[in-house]
């Protein structure tokens, strides 16, 4: 905690201290956060550090300054008061505006801990990094490009401009690569994890950037899911005064460098999103209610409005994350409890619902508990919105878990049986989980049409016909489609580089990887104009048009540096995913 | 310490300041076309940044509640235009131009020459709180005055309905009668009421004459409950400091605009684009702005620029009530030693001739201003029904006289040309 002089030693004393006890409630917990870096900040400040993107230094660009206005405005209009900001890094900082209350400060402190412990234990996350230091050192370079008086600094911020329109479309899954080991993948890391994921082949296809099919045939055309990579490789400047392409400039090069540095960083956020966010409310509202460290309501509602406007509409990663971990917490506990009363002689899959008493079964879990014991006072499935999940358990759950089962008559009685409970499964089992899951496979795992129906979710599509917006189905299915069609790549379509020397004169074929949903195209033609400018010579972007009765058409759109042209093509099955579909529409809208 | 580098944001700051303004809609353009409010707040054209997105359409989402396929559902955002899929309105951002830069700006583009001249005056800052005003901090309200007010607000609408009903038995004093008198007296009482009363009296021949009354019955002076007395904003006075002298450049702005019926929506739009702009080019120009806005009809009354820009109202017109209730209520408060004063009225040029030949021609010239004018808002069809002629008949009368600004608009291209006519300190009429 750092000091301030407007802030009195007694307000600095109670936030150490609930820091501290915080810090030890989450190490009891099962958490394992390193230690963070607690900062006070004036109003101003959290609002310079949020246009900063959560850093207290970036480059210089008039879009922080764009941001930081929006900011203030929205402030003083709209009271969007933002209570802290948190940024991975070794360590982990977070920020605090100093007007909170003390309970706001808890609430916060709480969440952050909670964040620390994600950043520490997520495969994705980059470990140790030297985030801030990172910034400051780009922040330095671009600021002398800035100095120097033979670069404009127009261009330089039209250069950062360009790429940012195109920075996401890396390759965050396979992190970042040096650009000397071009093409071959030489670490298996990915495909490592994903396989010692229980996901779906489907999904294995999509998380492993793209799609099989697009990889085998990527060998001769040598497709590359980093396009700014792509133009680190073969990307020019186009000399406006001679017309012809030409090599980039160093501070060119070294812009392109730092933005694709920094969007690496951040794509580890963007993949954990719902995971990382809904694990820090979880763990918060543990520590805040169940374990009465505070009052937390204002905090959590908050966070709620906070990221309905950061993410609407529809979307909200708090919440739906939040609502996940709870439902895994139960859903692995309640494994546990199935798997010790499937033990008990005569007890079967087929006869389960009858034969047990499961009013019998929360007393005695509820007269097993120990409370001095974190875990079994916390134990979910005793909370009283939790008390019929057992019950719910369907027959094809129960047979799936008795399939391998062996040792079924362990057990003579349920009291004996549930003597083996252990009271900490799913604490354990979501700790496995933060540790090698993203949002995708972590939705593909385990979003279930329990959790749909139980917490209400449907998906919805525009019905041309009716000219609005619609339910499209409420099953597990439509629902997870559009859930992962919103969290794949950030919610945006996958672009790839596809070749370097199209029409054999060193243009740039973009290929959209279409997965049913077509682009806004309008928008994709001004992005191409930016491109051109990274490119030096004229870009190309195949993609599938889809019109309202649901036909598909091959189309590449052309930008020459004067002129967007568009082509109709026949062959598409080289941009079109055999097996995903995130078109949800029932059959009678079109 | 490391986390405070303000300069750093502010710098990013000043640059996007820089941009906005190689890049916001150009200001001309602006008056005529843009959204105007109490800020100016000019659109950012540039700034887009665009990227690879889905179809908004095709994308479609997830939501929570109770749903069955079918439900239509709110995304929380506005469709797009039909026939025009998948194109999305650009997103602006905005350049916050505060008046002096407006002003600025206008000289430039406009060519004006407005010479900010009168009254370096002097201003009230400490002293003693002896004076009043009506608004302040509420420590400075004067009960007293508050109280006095709704007094006699109360006592003259308090009636003494046994008096009236003993006057309802005169002979020869029915309803009709018994209502005159009471408008004659000064006693706020509807027919109706009246009409009421007369139901329960007894004797309809009890008294010869009204002087009858006063022998039996004692008429009650209006003052006996206080119950249910009213306080109004209207009565708050504040007191305020005296004068202590400082030099300072003050300006009030009286904007009036005729609200009745022949005034329709895009007249309305019209009087906003000039009025506004001056607003902002005024304050721009003094240290010290007031705005007064009052509406009229055939009667006016004090708005705020709220209400001012929206109010309608079906009654006819009488511009000289704006002008009366100016002189009685607002210019008292803004001294002419010490206040410029701009008087900025807008119609359709449809008056009663006897009302302006009359009351407002006399006004206009008794009045002190630095500057008045008459904004007519003419039809646009030069049309069959022309019976606008308050511009011609003040043209005439004020030709001479630079003080006196007529300017004439039908559509939005009028609308720069009218404000240089307004405020331009050279080029009048012509």
């Amino acid at each position: 905690m750092t000091n301030k002089k407007d802030i009195d030693s007694e307000t600095i004393k109670q936030l150490k201290k609930a820091a501290d006890e915080l810090h030890n409630l989450a190490l009891e917990l099962g958490l394992s956060p390193p230690k963070v870096n607690y900062w006070l900040v004036d109003h101003d400040e959290i609002n310079q550090l949020a246009a900063y993107q959560g850093f207290p230094v970036r480059y210089p660009h008039w879009r922080w300054g764009m941001a930081y206005s929006k900011r203030n405005k929205k402030d003083t209009h709209f009271g969007g008061k933002i209570f802290e900001l948190v940024n991975h890094d070794t360590p982990a900082n977070a920020f605090n505006q100093v007007s909170n209350s003390l309970d706001d400060h808890k609430g916060v402190i709480a969440h952050v801990e909670g964040h620390a412990d994600f950043f520490e234990n997520n495969y994705f996350f980059e470990n140790k990094p030297k985030a801030t230091e990172m910034m400051k050192n780009h922040a330095d370079k671009i600021k002398s490009y800035h100095d120097d008086p033979n670069i404009d600094i127009d261009e330089i911020e039209e250069w950062i401009d360009a790429i940012w329109c195109i920075k996401s479309t890396i390759d965050p899954l396979n992190g970042l690569k040096d650009i000397s080991n071009d093409g071959e993948v030489e670490e298996q890391t990915i495909s490592d994890v994903v396989d010692s994921l229980d996901v779906s082949d489907d999904i294995k296809r999509h998380i492993t950037s793209g799609m099989s099919e697009e990889n085998t045939k990527s060998q001769e055309q040598n497709i590359e899911t980093d396009v700014l990579k792509y133009l680190l490789l073969h990307g020019k400047q186009f000399n406006e005064r001679t017309e012809k392409a030409e090599d980039y400039e160093q501070w060119q090069r070294e812009i392109i460098e730092i933005i694709r540095k920094e969007a690496y960083y951040f794509s580890a956020q963007q993949m954990t999103k719902i995971m990382n966010e809904g694990w820090s409310a979880y763990w918060e509202s543990v520590m805040m209610s169940n374990e009465a460290y505070a009052e937390s309501d204002e905090i959590i509602n908050y966070a709620d409005k906070q990221s309905k406007v950061l993410n609407s509409p529809g979307l909200n990663p708090y919440k739906i994350g939040k609502e996940m971990w709870t439902y895994i917490e139960n859903r692995m506990n309640r494994k546990e409890v199935i798997n010790k009363l499937l033990r008990i002689k005569g007890i079967t899959w087929r006869n389960f619902h009858n034969k047990i008493n499961f009013k019998e079964v929360n007393e005695i879990l509820q007269s097993n508990i120990n409370k001095s014991i974190i875990y079994e006072r916390n134990y979910s499935l005793l909370r009283s919105q939790n008390k019929g999940f057992i019950k719910n358990i369907t027959k094809e759950e129960l047979q799936t878990e008795s399939r391998y089962m062996f040792d079924t008559d362990k057990y003579k009685s349920v009291s004996e049986a549930l003597e083996d409970v252990d009271y900490e499964k799913g604490w354990k089992k979501m700790r496995e989980i933060r540790e090698t899951h993203n949002d995708i496979t972590f939705i593909d795992s385990f979003l279930t049409s329990e959790f749909i129906k139980d917490n209400k979710y449907f998906a919805y599509e525009y019905n041309n016909k009716q000219n609005q917006m619609q339910v499209s189905g409420t099953d597990l299915d439509s629902v997870k489609k559009k859930l992962l069609l919103q969290i794949t790549n950030g919610g945006r379509p996958t672009i790839v580089a596809a070749d370097n020397n199209y029409h054999n004169a060193g243009e740039l074929l973009l290929k959209h990887q279409y997965n049913g949903i077509q682009l806004n195209i309008s928008k994709a033609k001004k992005v191409l104009e930016k491109v051109f400018k990274l490119w030096g010579r004229p870009v190309h972007l195949k993609t599938i048009r889809k019109d309202e009765s649901g036909e598909e058409t091959g189309l590449i759109i052309s930008y020459d540096g004067t002129r967007i042209k568009e082509q109709k093509v026949k062959i598409i099955e080289d941009i079109k995913a055999d097996k995903i579909d995130y078109d949800t529409k029932p059959d009678d809208w079109l | 310490m490391l986390y405070t580098h303000m300069s750093r944001i502010n710098r990013d700051v000043r640059r996007f300041r820089q941009i906005g303004e190689e890049h916001r809609m150009d200001l001309k353009e602006f008056i005529k076309h843009g959204k105007l409010g109490n800020d100016i707040n000019i659109p950012i054209k540039i700034i887009e940044l665009p990227e690879f997105v889905y179809d908004k359409n095709q994308q479609g989402g997830i939501g929570q509640g109770d749903a069955e396929v079918g439900d239509p559902v709110d995304d929380g955002q506005e469709g797009d235009e039909p026939g025009d899929p998948g194109e999305e309105s650009e997103e602006h951002e905005y350049y916050d131009m505060d008046p002096e830069e407006f002003s600025e700006e206008l000289d430039n583009e406009l060519g004006l020459d407005f010479e900010e001249k009168g009254q370096k005056v002097v201003e009230v800052t400490e002293g003693d709180y002896n004076d009043t005003r009506k608004a302040g901090p509420n420590s400075t309200l004067d009960v007293e005055h508050l109280f006095k007010q709704a007094i006699k607000r109360h006592a003259s609408m308090y009636v003494d309905t046994d008096y009236i009903k003993e006057m309802l038995q005169v002979r020869g004093y029915g309803v009709e009668k018994v209502w005159e008198w009471t408008r004659d007296n000064n006693i706020t009482i509807s027919k109706s009421n009246i009409k009421e009363l007369s139901k329960n009296i007894e004797n309809p021949t009890k008294y010869d004459s009204p002087e009858d009354i006063e022998r039996t019955l004692q008429r009650i002076p209006p003052k006996s409950s206080y119950k249910n007395m009213q306080f109004r904003n209207e009565d708050e006075r504040y007191r305020s400091p005296e004068v202590v002298k400082e030099p300072k450049n003050n300006a009030v702005v009286i904007n009036i605009r005729d609200v009745s019926g022949s005034m329709r929506e895009n007249k309305r739009e019209l009087v906003e684009r000039i009025l506004t702009p001056m607003d902002w080019y005024l304050q721009g120009k003094y240290d010290n702005v007031d705005f007064v806005y009052i509406a009229h009809d055939a009667s006016a009354w004090i708005v705020n620029r709220d209400e001012f820009f929206g109010v309608k109202s079906g009654g006819g017109t009488r511009i000289s009530s704006a002008y009366e209730l100016m002189k009685e209520e607002i210019l008292p408060q803004y001294p002419w030693e010490s206040w410029n004063r701009f008087i900025f009225a807008a119609g359709d040029g449809e008056n009663m001739q006897s009302d302006t030949d009359d009351k407002l021609i006399p006004l206009m010239k008794e009045i002190q201003a630095t500057r008045q004018a008459y904004i007519e808002v003419q039809p646009q069809d030069n049309s069959r029904f022309r019976n606008a002629i308050v511009g011609d008949t003040l043209e005439d009368e004020f030709k001479n006289d630079d003080k006196y600004r007529i300017a004439r608009i039908s559509d939005k291209d009028d609308v720069l040309s009218a404000i240089s006519t307004i405020l331009d300190t050279v080029n009048k009429g012509e």
